[in-house]
């Protein structure tokens, strides 16, 4: 994974991800550099005792104060200089030019290891690119290790399950999916923020699309597109998704009777359409490769 | 008697502040100086070159660094505070403020989340006041990063109160100060904002396209929001193509109550965060 040219960052694969986040672990800073500052004060004020009546060492307290700042200041500017690589790499996902987001992130991890919300940081911007360019194992794994180090009920660690299990869905892996769809159903149908059931209901919707469950889509079609709209833009791929299971149903569910195929087909060219005017075909498409099946996909 | 602004802040007791502040920083260093001068120039004197000057330095400079050390922890955690909690964190900041001496920094970054604070209680007149103090100091060292959050704060609270000229000076401030994404796109907002009421129609239609897929990057609200002013300035400039387009997509970003209000043409929306904006990517953020 060469990072020296950022348009030629490989995305890793689960595997490197993994090994690359046991090497780089965040870890808390050391009782020595949290208290170093304050035992060089003790240290300068020792030495100032001991300077008296020899008036040549009478600089050397004032020497070590000032060496004190500087190392102080000097902490504070690598601190910002951090901050400031973590805020490029997102801006950098955030205008989709993903692999560069990637290839500062991954060099961000190990030179934030004693600074665990920058860590942090580093890592859901690797697992939302992973994400973005669809390597759905890798992102798993960040996005699990982001949940693991939150409280279970966090809102944050809320929200990277369901990437999770999004995830897991994509992959193939549909009970594991199942799984964690089924223990955050509460918690997303309880919550206060809209975007979280959001988002529960668009990982439901994966979920349906990847085990063909698509009348189960179509029956709560209505209630999931309104659900959608806190996602912004995003719901353009939640009404894709859905013109995806009308028309799946309309083709091939024998038990419908022609007025009901061509009002099920009718319905999914609606939200095709209502997919494509947030959202341009092609990158739905990139994003879920299942909408091909649908004719009007290709048009 | 509840803390409002007549106790946390006037502009005398912030110039008081802040001149105590400086003064002790300047007793600080001139301590340092006149020791080290002693020390050379009157080697005789060990008691007072050795002893006495340092420890009077060092406890100077302990007094101010824990004041401000205090002050810097309550900082770490006060936007969740504000967020979560506004009416502790309007006693937390009654007591990071009575807190003296300390670094300029710190006393400014204490008033600018108490204009933070201000702006979420929407006492748009408050923070005006604020933040016009602030902008008006020398920000240096940590402090410097919140000139533009202030400048972005003080445009929308200028537009809040009507009063356009005042918007306008924070805007022109802002196209020559260095922004970050998230920034730039709450300047396009409250500039879209200024320009629709201000009827500069053609202005706002000005690379319409460009800004659209700025506005998709904006939370969904501010994003319909975003639509919505467009929408209307390309229905007053006689673009009905483009005007329908973008209230077709309005119509999916926003919820009902918040399309009603759009349609009206009211865009208070409040797109500046309390907060400095912290990176959270993922779909949903």
């Amino acid at each position: 994974m060469p990072v020296n040219n950022p348009n030629i960052f490989d995305p890793p694969t689960a595997e490197q991800l993994d090994r690359h986040l046991q090497q780089h672990p965040a870890v808390q800073s050391g009782v020595w550099q949290q208290r170093g500052p304050l035992l060089m004060v003790v240290a300068v004020a020792g030495l100032a005792l001991l300077m008296i009546g020899q008036p040549g060492y009478a600089l050397l307290p004032l020497l070590a104060l000032l060496g004190l700042m500087a190392y102080l200041s000097g902490q504070a500017r690598t601190a910002a200089e951090l901050q400031a690589r973590s805020v490029k790499a997102w801006e950098l996902a955030m205008i989709r030019r993903y692999r560069e987001a990637l290839g500062q992130a991954w060099e961000l991890l190990p030179a934030c290891r004693t600074k665990p919300e920058l860590h942090g940081r580093a890592v859901s911007v690797i697992a939302h690119v992973l994400s973005e360019l669809g390597r759905d194992e890798a992102a798993e794994v960040a996005y699990r290790h982001l949940a693991d180090r939150l409280p279970p009920d966090h809102p944050l660690a809320l929200r990277l399950k369901l990437q999770q299990a999004t995830a897991a869905l994509t992959t193939g892996r549909l009970a594991d999916g199942d799984d964690l769809l089924r223990r955050l159903r509460s918690h997303a149908e309880t919550s206060n923020d809209p975007s979280l059931g959001a988002a529960f209901r668009m990982a439901r919707l994966v979920q349906d699309v990847h085990t063909g469950h698509y009348a189960d889509a179509v029956e709560e079609a209505d209630d999931t597109a309104n659900a959608l709209v806190p996602l912004g833009v995003e719901a353009g791929y939640g009404y894709a998704l859905l013109a995806l299971c009308h028309a799946m149903l309309a083709e091939h569910d024998p038990s419908h009777e022609d007025t009901e195929r061509i009002d099920l087909a009718n319905r999914a060219k609606q939200y095709w359409d209502k997919a494509t005017l947030l959202i341009p075909p092609a990158a739905l498409v990139y994003r879920y490769p299942d909408l091909q099946k649908v004719s009007f996909a290709n048009e | 008697m509840p803390k409002d602004m007549t106790n946390l802040f006037t502009p005398d007791r912030f110039a008081r502040q802040i001149a105590f502040d400086d003064t002790m920083r300047g007793l600080l260093i001139g301590g340092v100086v006149l020791a080290i001068l002693l020390t050379l120039l009157l080697p005789g004197m060990e008691v007072i070159s050795g002893l006495l000057a340092p420890a009077v330095v060092l406890g100077l400079w302990l007094w101010m660094s824990v004041s401000t050390a205090r002050v810097a922890r309550s900082l770490a955690g006060f936007s969740e505070l504000m967020a979560n909690q506004p009416k502790q964190a309007e006693d937390a900041l009654g007591d990071m403020l009575k807190a003296k001496p300390v670094m300029r920094w710190a006393r400014l970054l204490s008033y600018h989340r108490l204009a933070g604070l201000r702006h979420l209680q929407r006492r748009f007149a408050e923070t005006s006041a604020i933040c016009l103090c602030l902008l008006s100091q020398p920000l240096k060292g940590p402090a410097a990063a919140t000139r533009p959050h202030l400048l972005l704060m003080l445009a929308e609270a200028q537009l809040e109160v009507g009063n356009l000229a005042g918007a306008y000076h924070a805007l022109a401030h802002l196209q020559q100060t260095k922004l970050g994404l998230t920034q730039s796109l709450q300047r396009l907002a409250i500039q879209t904002r200024y320009e629709v009421t201000i009827g500069a129609n053609d202005a706002v239609m000005h690379r319409a396209r460009a800004k659209v897929e700025l506005a998709e990057l904006m939370p969904a609200k501010h994003c319909a929001a975003m639509h919505a002013m467009l929408a209307t300035a390309a229905e007053r400039a006689g673009q009905t193509r483009q005007s329908d387009w973008l209230w077709e997509r309005t119509r999916l970003l926003a919820e009902p109550e918040l399309i009603e209000q759009l349609q009206k043409g009211r865009f208070a929306f409040g797109v500046v965060e309390h907060n400095e904006p912290t990176p959270n990517p993922g779909p949903a953020s």
